[in-house]
């Protein structure tokens, strides 16, 4: 298990990411507006969050892959936290763009 | 590489094995896995069997929703016209969308695997025969009977996403809609079981040596699938339960008068909705990943790039469902949410595009018929996927939302993304299964002539779209133009009609399964697919060093013939197949397989008969089909989990394994927790659905019940939990009357758990809780609908175990029946218990 979850660490942070923005506009919704600024700002430092979380996994898993651990998994959790920072950064432009 | 289970890997170094196999072994392998004789097919359950059968049962769907297309474009190739009255459209293109979605596509690739994967891996057959067995019969059964309700006006009417209010009893008060939502339910219901038999099969049925970066792509493809399967069907079970609720029993779940909301059914119908259309994609792509190669005749480019990018897809479409609701009003930042991640998702697509497109650069591309509807489908797909990411843009989409625009749209996607590739895994696998390949001449003419019509169907819709003809419409009036557009796609249709017709012909004289020999590898497939196979699959199991071992891996073929692998013989005299580990595919136990037994699709026919006169409202009738059913399910678990004879079994080159094994690394104990996993997915989105509904009206809502009775309903659900463990570790203790003890707790926890939702029910009855007043009551009460229905397995489940231990076929080291019943009831009791706590303390008093 711990072996898939490295596997697929960037994708997590991508459903984290798009889980808590989800449920910070939906929450803004009911408490003020959806996009109110606060809310946004929030969600902001969440996405930031989100995106070093994935930046670190690329890192780490750049690091296994150069100190010859499985050369596969750690190629795969290069590649998903690649994948889910670009995720990551593309969800985070909403907030910043249009407002 | 670091041993995942502590074998030795250089105990492979012993294969292929040297010297002349003793006599007999093959005939006893063919005397075992024998041919099923006279009526005995129908109770076959080999994959090799079960998976024309699944296959073939698809295409007939497909055969059938296709005819109700061609009769739809003929009542629109002209305005005004009376070929189909306006009630028999609206059944047509409900049926037609519906039996594409939930009778063709998941079912059609969910075959495929049942076909293929037992070959393709190296296995004997999947973990769970009988399981695909009873999927397999459930479906077509379910899928029969939905299909003829045509013929009776019973159709449902409403669209393949049954929105309400229209689906709800005010406007749709006939059973239609019952047929729709009773009968999609109870497929589901069987997608669900094939998903758990390929999960389990990919990650524990490998040939020794296949680690995951040697795993086949098409293994990737459904292995992701099946998870997004598990993951994404309980939103559907969920959401035709609860309007089935609504139309029976008047619970307003959907009705904003009484605190309901119709956009609670959009949310949970499309979070299955949308992520069904990367289930449906996904095995194509890894059946055109594992095509293209073969006909490139190279490796494929980005093996690990395409392994990710189906990840990410399975992933990322999880969070784009809203995008089919960005006309309904929801706040701008979040529909700008799901437009981001709607376009994210397209570049895990493009990676696997590009990928195709590099593989066939590289190589050598081969223009058969295999190779042109691949490729067919990638261009197809692509043009498709440009349009989808058109409709990403929010005020693009509310342009063309409910226009011919969409229905030109997800049938390129669908079309480019699943049906070619369908088609193209047809032509490349069938030689596996039959005596004769398909003809190339016939399959060029069927591949051109589908491909120029579906062009000349749906490119023109994209205008006849943006011109504004509205989607789910029998007619339209003259002078709008959109005549010329319409009769386009109707000559389209015919000629996409005829390519099937062609390939039925094609199909008629060249399909000759079940015989004594196969075509064989005609496209000189890399795949262990390829190795002679009979009905025992592999003769012996090889050793996988390669992700082509039949490219790579000289004289694999002559050597897995001669047994000089796995397995060469039946170790144990009886069916069985090697259980590997999940990371590095090491050897751990040699699984025992089961027999064929009619007791599986009895129990498909009596369950499917329970749902059909549950739809038709003969309740007793009912109940009593369901009565029937649990007995046939009895039945058919009654055989398995029984004494071994041989603690331990050679299963070649002198290296034992075990034959039985129970706890975490058995592969019953892996389903049991996939089916867990459905029930804990239905739980949090039944959590979201009570979540939403009260941020739609927060001040309508009333107290619960009084916080003191919360304990007295959690204690017994911590006591059924305890007691489920208590009653595994003590038959484990190997005591003389362990046996008795631990069915004594068992049945006690089952009931603990039943008592525990009396004790709920009895708190929200006390004040006054009445589910057809208010859409809170009605959760409360689907809560404890759900809860009830898993305490009444459970009792059963009690019932059995207790049958077991007088029968005397419970036995300290062969614990896995009490262990997965325990296993049922703890999460049984988690579920009680977050329920609970959820509906006590949200939003609270």
């Amino acid at each position: 298990m711990v072996n898939w979850l490295w596997m697929t660490g960037g994708l997590v942070v991508w459903a984290t990411h798009f889980s808590g923005l989800y449920a910070l506009s939906s929450l803004a919704d009911v408490v003020t507006r959806a996009d109110d600024f606060g809310w946004r700002i929030a969600g902001l430092a969440f996405s930031i969050a989100c995106a070093i979380a994935c930046a670190a996994l690329l890192v780490l898993a750049m690091r296994r892959r150069r100190a010859g651990g499985p050369s596969f998994s750690s190629d795969i959790a290069a590649l998903t936290a690649g994948m889910g920072g670009i995720a990551v950064v593309w969800q985070t432009l909403p907030t910043l763009v249009g407002h | 590489m670091t041993s995942e289970t502590g074998f030795d890997a250089d105990r492979y170094k012993r294969f292929p094995t040297r010297g002349p196999r003793p006599d007999g072994e093959l005939e006893e392998l063919e005397r075992i896995w024998c041919k099923p004789k006279g009526w005995q097919w129908i109770s076959a359950i080999n994959n090799n069997y079960v998976g024309v059968y699944y296959v073939g049962a698809a295409m007939l769907f497909f055969v059938l929703a296709g005819l109700l297309a061609v009769l739809m474009r003929t009542q629109l190739a002209l305005p005004m016209q009376g070929i189909l009255a306006q009630e028999t459209y609206n059944q047509f293109f409900t049926v037609h969308g519906t039996m594409m979605m939930f009778l063709f596509a998941v079912p059609a690739v969910e075959a495929l695997g049942v076909l293929l994967l037992p070959q393709m891996l190296g296995a004997r057959d999947l973990p769970f025969p009988r399981l695909s067995a009873y999927a397999f019969w459930a479906y077509l059964i379910g899928g029969l009977a939905f299909f003829c309700s045509l013929f009776f006006g019973l159709a449902p009417n409403g669209g393949w996403f049954m929105y309400p209010p229209l689906t709800s009893m005010t406007y749709s008060p006939g059973i239609n809609a019952d047929f729709w939502l009773v009968g999609i339910g109870f497929i589901e219901i069987s997608a669900i079981a094939g998903a758990i038999e390929i999960i389990v099969g990919v990650l524990r049925n490998r040939a020794p040596g296949m680690s995951l970066d040697k795993m086949p792509m098409f293994a990737w493809a459904m292995l992701i699938f099946a998870v997004m399967i598990i993951i994404a069907f309980p939103s559907v079970i969920l959401a035709t339960t609860l309007m089935e609720l609504e139309r029976a029993l008047d619970w307003p779940f959907f009705d904003p008068v009484r605190g309901g909301d119709p956009m609670l059914w959009q949310h949970l119908f499309w979070f299955f909705g949308h992520p069904e259309v990367y289930i449906i994609f996904l095995p194509a792509a890894g059946a055109t990943s594992t095509i293209i190669p073969a006909i490139a005749r190279t490796p494929l480019v980005g093996y690990r790039l395409v392994v990710m990018a189906m990840m990410a897809t399975g992933f990322i479409s999880f969070g784009v469902w809203a995008h089919h609701m960005f006309a309904t009003g929801m706040p701008t930042i979040s529909t700008s949410y799901f437009s981001a991640a709607s376009m994210a998702v397209s570049v895990p697509a493009g990676v696997q595009v590009f990928a195709w497109i590099a593989t066939l650069a590289a190589g050598k591309m081969r223009f058969n018929t295999p190779g042109l509807f691949a490729v067919g489908g990638l261009v197809t797909f692509v043009m498709g996927g440009l349009t989808g990411v058109m409709v990403a843009m929010v005020p693009f989409d509310w342009q063309a939302h409910d226009s011919y625009f969409i229905v030109a749209h997800l049938h390129y996607v669908l079309i480019g993304g699943m049906v070619f590739p369908f088609f193209a895994a047809i032509y490349y696998w069938l030689p596996m299964t039959s005596s004769r390949p398909l003809s190339e001449r016939m399959g060029k003419w069927v591949f051109w002539l589908m491909f120029t019509g579906v062009h000349i169907t749906f490119l023109p819709m994209h205008l006849t779209g943006l011109m504004g003809m509205p989607r789910r419409v029998y007619t339209y009036l003259p002078d709008r133009g959109w005549e010329l557009p319409n009769l386009i796609s109707t000559a389209g249709a015919v000629l996409t009609a005829i390519a099937v017709l062609l390939w039925i012909i094609d199909m008629a004289r060249n399909f000759r399964p079940f015989g004594n020999r196969e075509a064989g590898n005609v496209f000189d497939g890399p795949g262990l697919e390829w190795l002679p196979t009979g009905l025992y699959s592999v003769r012996s199991v090889p050793v996988i060093t390669s992700l082509y071992p039949l490219w790579e891996q000289k004289g694999l073929s002559r050597d897995v013939e001669a047994g000089r692998y796995f397995l060469p013989n039946s170790a144990t005299g009886r069916r069985e197949t090697i259980v590997t580990s999940t990371l590095n595919a090491e050897p751990q136990y040699l699984q025992r397989m089961p027999v064929p037994s009619p007791w599986p699709i009895w129990a498909a026919v009596f369950t499917a008969a329970a749902f059909l006169l549950l739809t038709i409202q003969a309740y007793w009738p009912s109940l009593i089909a369901g009565v029937l059913g649990i007995y046939c399910v009895f039945n058919w678990c009654w055989t398995l989990d029984r004494p071994v004879d041989q603690l331990t079994a050679d299963i070649g080159a002198g290296i034992r394994v075990p034959t039985y094994r129970a706890g975490p690394s058995s592969h019953g104990w892996w389903a049991m927790v996939l089916t867990l996993v459905v029930g804990g997915m239905v739980l949090s989105l039944a959590a979201f659905s009570y979540v939403f509904l009260w941020s739609r009206n927060p001040g309508e809502w009333t107290p619960p019940p009084p916080l003191a009775s919360l304990p007295w309903i959690l204690a017994p659900y911590a006591a059924a939990a305890l007691l489920s463990w208590g009653a595994c570790r003590i038959l484990r203790l190997a005591r003389p009357r362990s046996g008795l003890i631990a069915t004594v707790l068992l049945v006690g926890a089952s009931g603990l758990v039943g008592l525990g939702w009396v004790l709920e029910w009895e708190a929200w009855r006390g004040i006054g809780t009445d589910p057809t007043a208010h859409a809170q009551g009605a959760m409360v009460y689907a809560f404890l609908a759900w809860q009830g229905f898993f305490a009444f397995i459970a009792t059963v489940m009690g019932l059995y175990a207790s049958l077991r231990w007088v029968a005397g076929l419970i036995a300290p080291d062969r614990p896995t029946t009490y262990d997965l019943i325990a296993l049922f009831v703890v999460y049984t009791a988690g579920q009680g218990a977050f329920a609970a706590l959820l509906v006590h303390l949200f939003p609270g008093g």
